[in-house]
């Protein structure tokens, strides 16, 4: 088995380890684990209603930015800047789309793959981009929302931030280093 | 922030999509009170082959389309109805869906020609579809996450009612305790925190969301201002977004296939980099004046 093998066996014992494991544990110190649960799965419907209005209202903006065209004006005005820094043009609206959607950028790195192929350079930065960036408008949305906070102060920069460094990261580390 | 981003994005997806339409209109690009000229091939009753010549096609739209031999169709009483299903070439595509009907319906011109139904303003009735569309998926996700929520949550309450939560909190207190310096030293929330981190790095996505929300009705007890984010909160989304996928997340696996070999290892290295940065950038960022919290009366005399 290769290293990873282990990771994956590894991670596949977790979930039934935790969801058998937590109220073996509890039963032997005498919880009362029925009740118990019913009380905090009560909470689990209240924080899924709590979060919608946040995330109307944060996907239907994303929604309507994507329908409206306006990444390819983006990708326009943006491209003789990224060229410089050895970012292809390709690349752009995944770079874009990675911190607004997972589906729609998952789609892009598919529409990638199948246009250059998975060994080609840009396919292999896309991947990076979305193995180590994440949704972020959509985890801000999600986060705050369950606890109705509508002042986010700097979480939305840094989070930004992180996604823009990792962008410039992943087009330096294919590039440059595993090519 | 959030305010101007939120309200950009509508502002810009407007411009936007009025701009594509005027240049549309402007351009002619979809020719509309032109009649594009095509083979019309009849059969008995009202079955007909529409025939669209390449040459045809470039000549009058100005680009070339991957066209289909023929295109089966209707004709009645001079109004014929075709490409149903059928893969259309742009603009054409458009031209077809333009009118929400599955068929292209166009009035047949001198026996030779078609002459479809007027196309304008596609993008500003395509941003309303979309925002209309986009917010009944986001409750559908919200309905989708009750049940894994629900079994979350109770997981978590039997872990906190039999002490478990305090033992995960003793172990990982000497690593999160600095990042989340808010934090009462003991206090459940870093469990959670911790349970919901290790999800994430584990590429559980089902489990970390429901432990990371928990985690977040866990900081907003301790929170002074209800509706404002506190730096643990901030912290613990910079740590979700930026949590090292040691397992990988499954979409990129179904992607690259073999390739990812080659991307796994400069992901690691990306994330990582990208949790650096985030975590002093959400550290600084918290100090500017413009995002940094204005002292209450209950927290003052506080070290820094």
């Amino acid at each position: 088995m290769e290293p990873m093998d282990y990771v994956k066996v590894f991670s596949s014992f977790v979930l039934p380890a935790i969801i058998v494991g937590f109220p073996l544990f509890a039963l032997c110190r005498g919880v009362r684990v029925y009740e118990e649960f019913v009380q905090g799965a009560k909470t689990g419907f209240e924080t899924s209603v709590r979060i919608i209005p946040y995330l109307v209202a944060m996907l239907f903006a994303i929604a309507m930015f994507r329908a409206s065209g306006a990444m390819d004006y983006l990708a326009l005005a943006l491209n003789p800047i990224l060229s410089r820094v050895g970012m292809p043009a390709d690349l752009l609206p995944m770079a874009i789309v990675r911190p607004l959607t997972g589906s729609g950028s998952g789609a892009i790195l598919a529409d990638l793959v199948k246009r250059f192929g998975a060994d080609a350079p840009v396919s292999r930065m896309a991947a990076t981009i979305y193995g180590s960036t994440e949704t972020t408008f959509y985890v801000v949305a999600v986060y705050f929302g369950a606890v109705n906070i509508r002042k986010i102060r700097h979480a939305l920069a840094v989070g930004l931030l992180a996604d823009f460094m990792g962008v410039l990261l992943a087009v330096w580390l294919i590039g440059h280093v595993f090519r | 922030m959030l305010n101007y981003i939120w309200a950009g994005m509508l502002v810009i997806a407007f411009g936007c999509a009025l701009l594509t339409d005027i240049s549309d209109l402007h351009k002619s690009t979809y020719r509309n009170g032109q009649a594009l000229p095509v083979t019309i091939v009849q059969h008995p009753g009202h079955d007909v082959d529409v025939v669209i010549a390449p040459a045809d096609y470039q000549h009058f739209y100005g680009k070339e389309g991957k066209l289909a031999a023929s295109y089966p169709g209707t004709l009645d009483a001079g109004t014929l109805k075709f490409g149903k299903g059928a893969a259309l070439p742009q603009p054409l595509a458009t031209v077809r869906d333009w009118a929400g009907e599955s068929e292209i319906t166009a009035r047949v011109v001198n026996n030779n020609s078609l002459l479809f139904q007027p196309v304008r303003f596609v993008k500003l009735n395509a941003i309303s579809n979309a925002a209309i569309e986009m917010s009944k998926t986001a409750v559908e996700i919200a309905m989708g996450l009750i049940g894994v929520l629900a079994l979350w949550s109770g997981l978590i309450k039997i872990a906190e009612a039999a002490g478990l939560l305090a033992i995960v909190v003793k172990i990982t207190q000497p690593i999160l305790g600095p990042l989340f310096p808010d934090i009462p030293k003991g206090h459940p929330a870093l469990a959670t925190i911790a349970l919901n981190l290790t999800a994430g790095m584990l590429g559980l996505g089902n489990a970390g969301t429901p432990l990371g929300l928990k985690a977040m009705e866990q900081l907003q007890e301790l929170n002074p201002r209800k509706d404002t984010a506190t730096d643990a909160m901030i912290m613990l989304l910079v740590l979700n977004t930026t949590a090292i996928p040691f397992v990988p997340s499954p979409t990129v696996l179904a992607y690259m296939g073999i390739q990812f070999t080659t991307v796994y290892v400069p992901i690691i290295m990306c994330t990582a980099c990208c949790a650096v940065i985030g975590v002093l950038a959400a550290k600084l960022a918290g100090r500017l004046p413009m995002y940094r919290l204005q002292p209450e009366p209950l927290l003052e005399g506080k070290v820094a």
